[in-house]
This record gives structure tokens, C-alpha cells and sequence, in this order.
């Protein structure tokens, strides 16, 4: 079994050798015989890689402890539907899974390139094999998950008890899948620099798949929000923490890429800027994944003590230079059809938007690398936490959230300030009522009144931006309401798919707002019967049942909650110890309602059944979970294939102030954005 | 300068910059830029003093040691491993400065996590630690101080007050220092 994941391991690291070998040298010496025999090579891969998979896939079902990787990440005691989570739970394993999924969205990318990119497709090949057989090398010859021990041992070592939990089948996963992904933009745009079609040939496929890669990190970066809020039982969600920075970055430069490339597919412009945003993408993420194999900073998320860090080290550097290196090889060809004509336009905001997305992105990285900068100016490591973020990235996002309420109220080319004013009305009409109400309740914080404020702008602009269009169609085709709003929705899907994500992102910024200005927080020491206050809850604790398992001992709690005497739910929040691997979890029972959460953790169980209670009201988190299946909604609606028999791009030949307004008018039915 | 020199520099210099540190950084951590749960650098960690969460620990010989038995000391809190190098590295140290505070209202307690007893039992003989040590079987300490990894180091003052965290073995120096800061801030 283990014998033919091996053999099928070294096959794949020879068949992305000869496509990238083959892309390169049939396109030099103009061989298509060649070029086409190394594309094949990439549609083969992903099948070999899936051999290569279920054969550890199988070690692991069926207990092959001689298999070193298997021996260390599993043991008898393991359920089997943890087969899935310890196939990642390791850097070989890990590495298995990212080759497998590059080279599947590579072939995929590959197959559904637009005709557009097909003369520079063996630039792009090459680009996407290079990364792919860096990671094939580095799993075959540095981290072979086939290795095998030269004993068998009668039982292996089990798996990391922090990895069972629900959010681990899909975090980790999502998130390396979403930062190899980036690669595939990024080869987009190579390829389309080294063969010289430096017009827009490549925006259409660098848009689709940087908004693949950004709702795989979007999700990746929620279900490790909401994994650390469930089981860490610290009660937040977020903590700077440097390895969680390493996946923020490059989504927060894809965000910026994915807005900046549409002023590309729209008004050609912004040329240079996308393909050093993507750039700057694809870098930090290789930063990420070398802060994570073996980067010099200590990290919950680390993957133990490895030495791939010098090779990630060395391919962050590598796919830095190269990608800037060809860009200012590049550069003459680069030059924009346009400039902006006014710093009051659709165009504008979108930079604006990149320039705070990317500050923020800077922000981290600062934070991140300042430990070592300290080091080494001072000889002391000194730790930033999350004051620093807070302070710095806080008012950044406020800024950017503002933006997000603003931006698609603006037309392109230039707004008028009465079309604006007159657009503004109701927005901030809708936030000053807001935040009038906030107060007259007793908001104080002034941070949060701010935050609310804008929160409510954004969602009034995006209702208001849903029906004027729709009133409009109704009155021009007789539709009903929902009718027509489906329809105009359906034949725009980037612009009001993009509504939909900004929506979630106003969701999120509740949930974040709610934890952190308005929670409230008590840790008590409860014998059984008695009952502690919190807020308007009373929680009675009733007692601890201790079962013993053969890995570990649960302890199940058992909590009523009550408010003004009313019995609201019985809460079981639970611990585990795993005495081998000398590891406890925690599971917190959450009584979560759209107003707020009722968090209750022990941390630690006495004997006689006292224990130690972190109880905790989160107001308004759970709009931060509830978001995430709407960022992907809102990302399949404006992924959702559009029909190509339409050009893209049209002469803008109505006043420009108009564009927007009038979605009913044929030319507009299309508008993107 | 033309644009392009000038967008090259721009990209250039904080890039090479950014590679230049990280990789200087990966030589300093010796035996590879790895070290993921083992603290290896020092370093003095700001924190927002708080009180500091009880907690019970069972110690090696037995016995068992709660927070609030050493109310009216300052309290070193070291959380450590017996397979970790740093930790084996400053544990002569540690032993060693203890027995200087000997008589003073100063007590260590040696949290060990992620551990096997009859290894920490070895540690302990083998170094000659003196002062008391008990295996955290649940982890529940290491999460109540939110340990990132080993060797971390609490000071706790005699109010009960955690006033100072360090990441990283500590110099026999330093530790008489914070030391002796704790003392000094609320002398009774």
C-alpha cells in the first residue's frame, strides 16, 4: 500500500518536472507538439497524486503503523473518521495535501482557460509546475509521509487531541488550499508578462480564480475563528496570534486584488498596480507557509520542529524575485489606457480601498516581524500584542468599512456631488438614527457608537443600491418586486454577488464590535448547587459526570440557565484530559442567540465535583458565524459564469453619473462592480 | 531616476530587507529555523498585570501545592519539560538561584507540561531542583496562563499579582533582578 503512494509520489515529481520542462522548451524553440504533451502531463498529475493520497489514506484505515508518518499521527484508539484530519495533522501529510489540490486546480485552471490567455497558457503551465514541483520535490526527498520504521510498533503515538473538532476537517484545509491557490492567478499574470500579452488578456482568469482562493481563505479564516472560540475555551475568537497573521495577509491582498481587477476588466486601468497586488499576495503567502513550517517565531499553529524552514525560506525568496523580477522586465508594457479622471469616482475608492487593505496588511506584517526587529536592535525579543493591532488596524478598518458603505454608491469615471449627496441621504440618514438610538440607550463607547454607525450605513447603501434598481425595473417591465429584484440581481452577478459578501462583512463587524466592546466576563469556583450572576442569566451548576475512556476521561458538566426564574436551556459544557498526551481540551456549551452569547467553559475540574467556571456574554458574535456561509454565497453569485457571447467591456456612451443609476436601462443590465 | 528604478527600489529594498531578517533570524535559532513549542529566545513579555488564577498542582513527591498556600510570596512560576534543551539549559540556574533566596518570602514552583512523570522525576534528580515541581497531567494550568510554549516564566508578586512574564531561559542575573524588583515593590 505504502510502497505504491511512493512510487506514485515519484512519478508525479517527474511528470511536473517534464510539463515544466516541456512548457518551457517547446515554447522557446516553438515546438506545439511539445507544449501540447506537457499540458497533458498536468491532467495526469492529478490522478497520480490521487493514488498517491488514498494509499496513505488506506495506511491510515488500516492501522499501518510501519509507516512512520501513520505511526505518529494515529493510533488504535483513534475513531476512523479522523483519518481525514490526521492525513494533514503533519508537514509530510500536509504537503501531500497541498501537491494534490495545485496540481488539481492547476489542470482545472489549465482546462477552463478563456481564449484569450491560450497563446501565453505554456508560460502560465510553466509558472504553475514550478510551484508544484518545489512541493512535490520537498515531499519526496525531505518529508516522504511513506517513510517507513524500521519496527513496527504494536501502536501509534495518536492524534494531537486539539485536532478533534469539527472546524479541523475543514480550517486547515481550507486555508492551505486557499494560499496555494493564489498561485494560480499569480501564474495567470506570469505567463501573460513573459508572453508579452500585457493588455487584459489575463483579468477575466486572475479575477475568477483570486476570488476562488479568497473564499477558501474567507471560510479557512472563519472556521479557525470559530474552532478557537468553541474548544480553546479562551472565549475569543481572534488573537494576533503570528501564524493566524500569516493566512490574514495575503487575503487581505487578495481582497484588494480581487476590487482593483474589475477596474481592469472594466476601464483598463490599474495595469502594473494588479499584478503587484497579486504579487504581493502570492509572496505572503509564501511567508505564511513559511512562518508555519519552521519560521522563527513561536506559534500555537507551528508545525513542530522541522528543518524545511531553510527551503521555504529559499522558495519565499524565489517567488518573490522572479514574479517583481519580470514585472520590471515587463514594465514598458505595462502603461494603462487611462488615468483616473477623478479622485471622486468608482476607480478611486477601489484605490483607496487597495491602499487600506494593504496598509492593514503592513500593519500585521510589522507585528509579526518585530519580535525578530527587537531582537536584533536590542538583543530582546519583545512579543506585539493585540493593543498594538487593536489600536492601529481598529480605525484602518473603520476607514475601510466607511469605504465599503461609500464606494459602490460612486459611478466610474467621475461622480457628480449632487448624484452623490442625493445618495448619501438615506445611508446616512439611516446611520445618524443609528447611532441617536445607540445613545439614547446608553452606548457610550466611542469606538463602537463609530463602528455601529457605519455599519449601518453600509447595510443602508446596499438595500438602497438593491431598490432603486428594482423599483425601476418594476416600473419598466410591470415585474413584481421579487421578480424583478431576482432578475436584475441575476443578470448582475458580480456587482450584487459583491453586495452580498459586503453584507456578511457588516455581520462580522457586529460580531466583532458586540465581543469586543460589550463582553462580559466572570470565573468562579461553583461546588454542585450552587449558582452564580451574570448579566440578566442566573446559572445553576448541578454536578460533573466523569467517564473514562482508554485514551482519556471526559468530564461533562451539567448547567441550567436561568433568567428571571425561567429555566432557558441546560447547557453541557464539557473537559478532557488526555493523559498520554499529557493534553487537555475544552469544549464550551454556547447558548447562542442572534443577540448574544451565553458562554460557559470549566477550566478546571476539582475534586467533589467543584469546578472552575469561565462564564461569558458575547453580545452580537453570533452574526460572526452566520457570515460565513453568506461570504460564500455572495462569492458563487459573482463567480457564477456570465455568458461570454456579450463583450465585456462597452463604450461608455451614456453621462457617466448615470451609469449606475439606471440598472433597467439594457447597457447597465450587465454593469459589473 | 526614472519611475521603474524608482517602483524597483521601492519593492527591492524592503524585500530584501524583510528575506535579509528572516533568514538572520533563522540562523540565530540553531539546529534549524525551527523551535516550534520551545521557546528558545529571552525576553521580557508585556503584559497587563492581573491576579493570578489559582490552581492545584500535584507535585512530584506527592504532595499538593495550591496558588494561594504561597499568598505573601512572590511566586516564580516556570512552566518547562523535561525533552526540552532551553529548559535543561537554565535548570542549574534556577536551582541554583533559589537556594540563594533561601529564608526570603521568594518560593518557585516548576509547572511541567506536556510531559511524562518518571521523565520529570529524572529532570529533577539530575539538576537538582530543590524547589517544588509537579507534572500539569490535564494542561489546565499551561491554558489558564495562556503558555505559548516552554520555557515561560511568571513572576507573581506577593499580592498575588501577576506582574511580569518571561519568554525563554532567564540569566541567573536577570532573575535576581525581577526578582528582587518584586520584593522591593511590596516589602512587608
Amino acid at each position: 500500500m505504502a510502497e505504491m503512494g511512493a512510487i506514485a509520489l515519484w512519478i508525479s515529481l517527474a511528470l511536473s518536472s517534464y510539463a515544466l520542462l516541456g512548457s518551457v522548451l517547446g515554447q522557446v524553440r516553438h515546438s506545439p507538439p511539445l507544449v501540447e504533451s506537457a499540458r497533458r502531463a498536468t491532467f495526469l498529475l492529478p490522478l497520480v497524486l490521487l493514488v498517491a493520497t488514498l494509499s496513505l489514506v488506506g495506511a491510515f484505515i488500516s492501522r499501518d503503523f510501519s509507516v512512520a508518518y501513520v505511526a505518529r499521527h494515529s493510533s488504535l484508539a483513534m475513531p476512523k473518521i479522523y483519518t481525514w484530519v490526521a492525513f494533514y495533522a503533519g508537514n509530510e501529510g500536509s504537503l501531500l495535501f497541498i501537491a494534490m489540490v495545485l496540481a488539481a486546480m492547476a489542470a482545472l485552471a489549465l482546462w477552463l482557460a478563456p481564449a484569450k490567455v491560450r497563446d501565453t497558457l505554456p508560460w502560465t503551465t510553466a509558472a504553475l509546475m514550478l510551484v508544484l514541483t518545489f512541493f512535490l520535490a520537498v515531499t519526496a526527498v525531505m518529508a516522504n509521509p511513506f517513510a517507513q520504521l524500521p519496527l513496527v510498533p504494536p501502536d501509534g503515538d495518536g492524534i494531537n487531541p486539539l485536532l478533534t473538532h469539527v472546524g479541523m476537517f475543514f480550517h486547515p484545509p481550507a486555508l492551505m488550499t486557499g494560499l496555494v491557490a493564489i498561485a494560480i492567478p499569480t501564474s495567470f499574470a506570469i505567463g501573460s508578462m513573459i508572453g508579452g500579452k500585457t493588455r487584459d488578456e489575463w483579468a477575466d482568469a486572475g479575477r475568477v480564480w483570486g476570488l476562488v482562493a479568497w473564499v477558501l481563505l474567507a471560510c479557512g479564516l472563519l472556521l479557525g475563528s470559530w474552532w478557537a472560540y468553541t474548544i480553546l475555551g479562551w472565549g475569543g475568537f481572534w488573537f494576533w496570534d503570528p501564524v493566524e497573521n500569516a493566512a490574514l495577509m495575503p487575503w487581505l491582498a487578495l481582497t484588494a486584488f480581487i476590487h482593483s481587477i474589475m477596474v481592469q476588466k472594466r476601464r483598463s486601468m490599474f495595469r502594473m498596480w494588479n499584478i503587484v497586488l497579486i504579487n504581493v499576495a502570492f509572496g505572503l503567502a509564501l511567508y505564511g507557509m513559511f512562518m508555519n513550517r519552521g519560521g522563527p517565531v513561536p506559534s500555537v499553529h507551528s508545525f513542530g520542529a522541522s528543518t524545511l524552514g531553510w527551503v521555504f525560506l529559499l522558495f519565499l525568496g524565489v517567488g518573490v524575485v522572479v514574479p517583481f523580477g519580470i514585472f520590471f522586465w515587463r514594465f514598458p508594457l505595462l502603461k494603462s489606457d487611462r488615468n483616473l479622471d477623478s479622485m471622486l469616482s468608482r476607480e478611486a475608492s477601489f484605490l483607496m480601498n487597495n491602499l487600506l487593505l494593504l496598509s492593514i496588511a503592513f500593519v500585521t506584517l510589522w507585528g509579526t516581524v518585530y519580535p525578530l526587529i527587537s531582537r536584533l536592535f536590542k538583543g530582546q525579543e519583545i512579543t506585539v500584542a493585540r493593543p498594538y493591532y487593536d489600536q492601529v488596524n481598529g480605525p484602518l478598518m473603520l476607514a475601510l468599512v466607511f469605504l465599503m458603505g461609500v464606494g459602490p454608491l460612486l459611478p466610474w469615471r467621475r461622480a457628480s456631488l449632487r448624484g452623490l449627496r442625493e445618495r448619501l441621504l438615506l445611508p446616512v440618514a439611516a446611520s445618524v438614527t443609528v447611532l441617536a438610538l445607540l445613545a439614547v440607550l446608553g452606548v457610550r463607547e466611542g469606538y463602537a457608537l463609530l463602528g455601529f454607525g457605519l455599519c449601518a450605513l453600509v447595510a443602508a447603501s446596499i438595500l438602497q443600491e438593491c431598490w432603486r434598481p428594482t423599483r425601476v425595473r418594476r416600473r419598466a417591465t410591470g415585474e413584481g418586486y421579487a421578480t424583478a429584484f431576482l432578475r436584475l440581481a441575476w443578470s448582475n452577478r458580480p456587482r450584487y454577488g459583491g453586495y452580498l459578501v459586503h453584507l456578511a462583512v457588516v455581520m462580522m463587524a457586529l460580531g466583532v464590535l458586540g465581543g469586543s466592546f460589550f463582553h462580559l466576563q466572570r470565573d468562579v469556583l461553583l461546588a454542585p448547587g450552587q449558582s452564580t450572576e451574570l448579566g440578566n442569566y442566573r446559572l445553576l451548576y448541578l454536578s460533573t459526570e466523569e467517564v473514562q475512556y482508554s485514551d482519556r476521561t471526559e468530564y461533562v458538566s451539567t448547567v441550567e440557565v436561568y433568567r428571571n426564574d425561567r429555566l432557558l436551556e441546560t447547557l453541557h459544557p464539557w473537559r478532557v484530559s488526555y493523559p498520554a498526551a499529557g493534553m487537555a481540551s475544552t469544549r464550551a456549551a454556547i447558548r447562542s442567540t442572534p443577540v448574544e452569547d451565553l458562554y460557559v467553559v470549566p477550566s478546571e475540574n476539582q475534586a467533589g465535583g467543584t469546578v472552575v467556571m469561565r462564564i461569558l456574554i458575547n453580545p452580537l458574535v453570533w452574526w460572526m458565524w452566520v457570515a460565513g456561509p453568506v461570504v460564500v454565497m455572495g462569492t458563487l453569485v459573482a463567480l457564477w459564469p456570465q455568458r461570454q457571447a456579450v463583450p465585456s467591456r462597452q463604450p461608455l456612451s451614456v453621462p457617466p453619473a448615470a451609469a449606475s443609476i439606471n440598472p433597467a436601462r439594457p447597457r447597465d443590465v450587465r454593469e459589473a462592480g | 531616476m526614472s519611475q521603474r528604478t524608482l517602483i524597483l527600489l521601492a519593492v527591492a529594498l524592503p524585500v530584501a530587507a524583510l528575506l535579509g531578517l528572516l533568514a538572520w533570524a533563522s540562523v540565530q535559532q540553531k539546529g534549524g529555523p525551527a523551535g516550534a513549542g520551545i521557546n528558545r529566545k529571552f525576553g521580557g513579555v508585556r503584559i497587563q498585570p492581573g491576579p493570578a488564577r489559582d490552581f492545584s498542582l500535584t507535585l512530584l513527591d506527592g504532595r499538593t501545592l495550591t496558588l494561594t498556600e504561597l499568598q505573601g510570596k512572590v511566586v516564580l512560576l516556570d512552566f518547562w519539560a523535561s525533552w526540552c534543551p532551553p529548559c535543561r539549559e537554565e535548570a542549574a540556574t534556577l536551582a541554583e538561584v533559589y537556594g540563594e533566596y533561601a529564608g526570603q518570602p521568594v518560593e518557585f514552583v516548576g509547572v511541567d507540561i506536556w510531559d511524562r512523570q518518571e521523565d520529570a522525576l529524572a529532570f529533577v534528580e539530575q539538576y537538582g531542583v530543590t524547589y517544588p515541581s509537579g507534572v500539569d497531567v490535564k494542561g489546565s494550568i499551561a491554558i489558564d496562563y495562556g503558555v505559548k510554549g516552554i520555557p515561560e516564566k511568571f513572576f507573581i508578586d506577593r499580592d498575588g499579582v501577576v506582574r511580569r512574564k518571561f519568554v525563554g531561559p532567564m540569566s541567573a542575573d536577570n532573575l535576581r533582578a525581577v526578582l528582587g524588583e518584586l520584593l522591593n515593590a511590596s516589602p512587608r
